[in-house]
């Protein structure tokens, strides 16, 4: 099924929470709404969920308009941030609640909870009351319930905010595969760019109510359109530019072919190399950081005027004195 | 509610102030001077206020350690014990006015029990009404401390351990600080209830300056509604600060 | 790892167990007192009636407080089924409601009497309401005044502990209809609350004396003003039968409530 919201608009006490803001989920695919905290993200949910009015705009699934409907009727699959899991029924009751509301036989209810507790790998402890599970299978469980509902799509907010870093990796393979499997719809809403990059193909950045970019992850990450999405998405370092010739940029005395428009070019990690002091070209630097992340170094190299860089290097240079080499092409944002 | 209580109130609040009905001479001045004026209502006012005081610090110093122990033991039966303390919660002040009459009446079962003769007759007056405040306040103390305690932290007490604090100096200086709020919520809530108590004062104080029963007469007997509006106001006014000052430090 | 016992909470336990014996003590001698002959119990009576067995003297209140008794247990039911169907919505709408202005002011407001000691309360009721001394109806009302703010209360803080509103919202989205979600969330995640509340409302009602001894007459009361009259005019063995039945009514109201969730606190 395809989401769309146009021109959305949410007012709360105090402030706007969104303002304008259009989007697109195409069907069977996964769309990501990244940003910091307070930037919307939840209020937009919560709108397609049909939970909270907009002030304006419309939300339609495949074309139709279904703003003004509830959430009863929306058949939407919404894990919460807060699991909101019925603590007085079984795990196992919680998963066929939407069955049952449903008014779906006996047999069918069960054929859709145990097929759901099979896809989240929740069968061994979803008898038990939902209050004493642990963190992880909550959120198993929280998934389950809303896969039972055969959605036309999910919406997921925060969906492993509370879980330890372990958990939280394997949980993300996991549901990757399972939205894979279920050719599934779906709507990510997270502040972490490594849950974004796992499970999404398209991005929604938002910033205080209002889209910053939207676009498939590739592009956002090497071509973003400020420098907020380029931080946002990943780690990055911005050099002011000195003069603009023929399509290059030079920072720093270094000529770099440079798209976009901005003031400054965008310098990504993995962009930067590392050659010996002596080397000609590049600018000189001294290494004030390396710490080795298991599989490359992320190295913290300093300029001459104090700046600061880093790059992601494959081996540690034995000088403390080193060259450091921008890309020949790179992204300019403001 | 806002008709059938606040507007009350108000009403009790201004009729305070002002000259009963039908009154003459010395009798028309507004009940809230005649309380403080008459010797025989200020005494009754003091009686109220300095007897609820001294029960309800008294409670709260011999509640506490129960309330520890019923906050933050692991032993069995504390849900019965707890059950035992609700019970006389609920209990209206007539029954706990009997009660101490009962026990400490001109017949009643401790002198006997005790072989203390002289204690017979102690229930009526100051003796009784301590004694009646004491039995519902007991139970109120403990439980209210016990639900302040319950919340407190064992981490807390556990990081002041490893940052060296031996366990008197914990208990000193964290965990007193942290029962402080609990006991005085609990000597606000205790306060507030005796004050306002009238089935035990009808028992066992009915020919001792205490302020509900005056009340009472004010208001049924002498039919003085301007000075009844004041005791009233009065006694709901001071259990009321007392109460907010309590759950102010209390939360 | 086990925490050392520390000698304070034993002591403290030691206590607690002392001062339960202190408060059941009485309560004790007096349900004995009303079955045997309190001779034996240490008390004597100015007014013995002689040869006054148990049976005569719950068969003396029973005749003489009869009416008082079906009054209180008409009021205790009206007044707690009133608490009970305003209460309990209005409790729980607030508990939702929590973030809109004025639902705090208007909680507030709801659990006022709770605040204010009794005998100022209800004289002021009876200053503003000069009542027709007895009349059922306002009998009522008095204890609707005083079980409401604790239904309101108990209901509503369930429904603000189990985050009532979210799962509401989940449920919803899980495709139930307004019927649907009081069947399947709000009835499991309340039910609890509902009965300890009204429990709760009854043995308040029963308890009730301070509105209820200024409105009653000599021939219209509830039972506690029975008692009243029964302190200042019978024979030790009558009262003691009279509280007996007091508490006969009691106790199982309160271990009810207490064993559905009831925290005792604030009272009753």
């Amino acid at each position: 099924m395809r989401i769309a919201f146009e021109r959305l608009r949410v007012d709360v006490p105090g402030h706007r929470a969104l303002d304008d803001v259009d989007g697109v989920v195409e069907s069977g695919s996964v769309t990501a709404v990244i940003g910091p905290s307070g930037a919307g993200k939840s209020s937009l949910l919560n709108v397609i969920a049909g939970l909270v009015r907009p002030d304006a705009g419309r939300v339609r699934f495949d074309g139709d308009d279904v703003t003004a409907s509830p959430p009863e009727r929306r058949r939407l699959g919404v894990v919460f941030q807060d699991l909101r899991l019925f603590d007085f029924l079984s795990g196992r009751d919680n998963v066929a609640f939407a069955p049952r509301v449903a008014g779906l036989s006996a047999d069918e209810q069960r054929r859709r909870v145990d097929d759901a507790l099979a896809l989240v790998r929740a069968d061994a402890f979803a008898a038990r009351p939902a209050r004493v599970l642990s963190g992880g299978e909550r959120q198993r469980i929280a998934l389950a319930r809303a896969i039972a509902m055969a959605p036309r799509a999910l919406l997921l907010d925060e969906p492993f905010a509370a879980l330890d870093a372990e958990l939280r990796r394997r949980l993300r393979d996991e549901l990757r595969a399972l939205i894979r499997t279920l050719g599934a719809t779906a709507l990510l809403v997270t502040h972490d760019r490594d849950d974004a990059f796992a499970l999404a193909s398209r991005f929604i950045v938002l910033r205080d109510g209002r889209v910053e970019q939207a676009g498939d992850a590739a592009t956002l990450y090497g071509t973003p359109a400020s420098a907020f999405v380029a931080t946002l998405l990943g780690e990055a370092t911005l050099l002011p530019i000195e003069e603009r010739r023929d399509g290059k940029a030079r920072v720093r005395g270094e000529w770099i072919e440079a798209t976009g428009n901005g003031a400054r070019v965008l310098l990504r990690p993995e962009a930067l190399a590392l050659a010996d002091a002596g080397s000609d070209g590049g600018w000189p630097a001294t290494i004030v950081d390396a710490r080795f992340a298991g599989g490359s170094w992320r190295v913290v190299a300093r300029l001459a005027d104090a700046t600061e860089l880093v790059v992601h290097a494959l081996h540690m240079p034995s000088d403390a004195s080193v060259i450091v080499r921008p890309p020949a092409r790179a992204h300019s944002v403001d | 509610m806002l008709a059938a209580f606040v507007w009350p109130l108000a009403r009790l609040a201004v009729s305070a102030f002002l000259p009963p009905r039908d009154a003459t001479g010395d009798d028309a001045r507004a009940g809230i001077v005649r309380l403080f004026a008459d010797s025989y209502d200020r005494r009754a006012l003091a009686h109220s206020v300095a007897l609820s005081l001294a029960v309800a610090l008294a409670s709260v110093a011999i509640c506490l350690p129960a309330a520890i122990a019923l906050a933050r033991g692991r032993f069995a039966g504390r849900a019965i014990l707890r059950g035992v303390f609700a019970l006389p919660l609920s209990l209206s002040g007539v029954v706990v006015g009997f009660l101490a009459v009962a026990m400490l009446g001109n017949a009643g079962a401790l002198p006997s029990l005790l072989h203390l003769p002289s204690l017979a007759g102690s229930a009526y007056g100051l003796g009784g009404l301590a004694v009646a405040y004491l039995y519902f306040e007991i139970p109120r103390a403990t439980l209210t401390m016990e639900t302040a305690l319950a919340a407190v932290d064992d981490g807390l007490l556990e990081a002041a351990r490893t940052l060296g604090a031996s366990p008197w100096q914990v208990a000193r200086w964290v965990f007193w600080p942290l029962c402080a709020p609990a006991m005085r919520a609990a000597f606000a809530v205790t306060f507030a209830a005796s004050l306002g108590s009238f089935g035990v004062a009808l028992i066992v104080a009915a020919r001792f300056p205490i302020l509900p029963v005056e009340l009472y007469r004010a208001f049924t007997g002498t039919l003085d509604d301007s000075l009844a509006a004041a005791m009233a106001l009065v006694i709901a006014v001071v259990a009321a600060l007392v109460l907010a000052l309590g759950r102010r430090s209390g939360r | 790892m086990a925490r050392r016992r520390r000698p304070l909470i034993i002591a403290g336990g030691i206590s607690a167990l002392v001062l339960a014996l202190v408060l059941l003590l009485p309560l004790a001698l007096v349900v004995a007192a009303a079955f045997a002959p309190s001779e034996s119990l240490g008390i004597s009576s100015e007014q013995w009636i002689a040869g006054a067995g148990a049976g005569r003297a719950f068969r003396y209140v029973l005749q003489t407080y009869g009416t008082h008794l079906i009054t209180s247990a008409q009021v205790a039911l009206a007044a707690g089924a009133i608490a009970l169907l305003l209460g309990a919505p209005a409790g729980t709408a607030l508990a939702m409601a929590e973030r809109r202005r004025g639902a705090r002011a208007l909680e507030t407001l709801l659990t006022l009497p709770l605040g204010v000691p009794g005998i100022a309360a209800a004289i002021a009721l009876l200053s503003a309401f000069p009542g027709r001394g007895g009349a059922l109806g306002l009998l009522v009302v008095g204890h609707v005044l005083y079980t409401l703010p604790y239904a309101t209360r108990t209901v509503g803080e369930t429904a603000r502990a189990s985050r009532l509103g979210p799962l509401l919202d989940a449920a919803r989205t899980l495709g139930a209809g307004r019927v649907q979600r009081v069947r399947f969330v709000l009835w499991p995640a309340l039910r609890r609350a509902l009965g300890s509340a009204a429990l709760v409302a009854l043995a308040v009602s029963w308890g009730e004396f301070n509105v209820t001894f200024l409105l009653a007459t000599p021939s219209r009361g509830t039972f506690p003003t029975a008692l009243y009259l029964s302190y200042t005019t019978n024979s030790f063995p009558v009262a003691a039968a009279a509280t007996t039945i007091m508490l006969a009514g009691l106790v199982p109201l309160v271990l009810l409530a207490l064993a559905l969730g009831h925290r005792p606190e604030q009272g009753a």
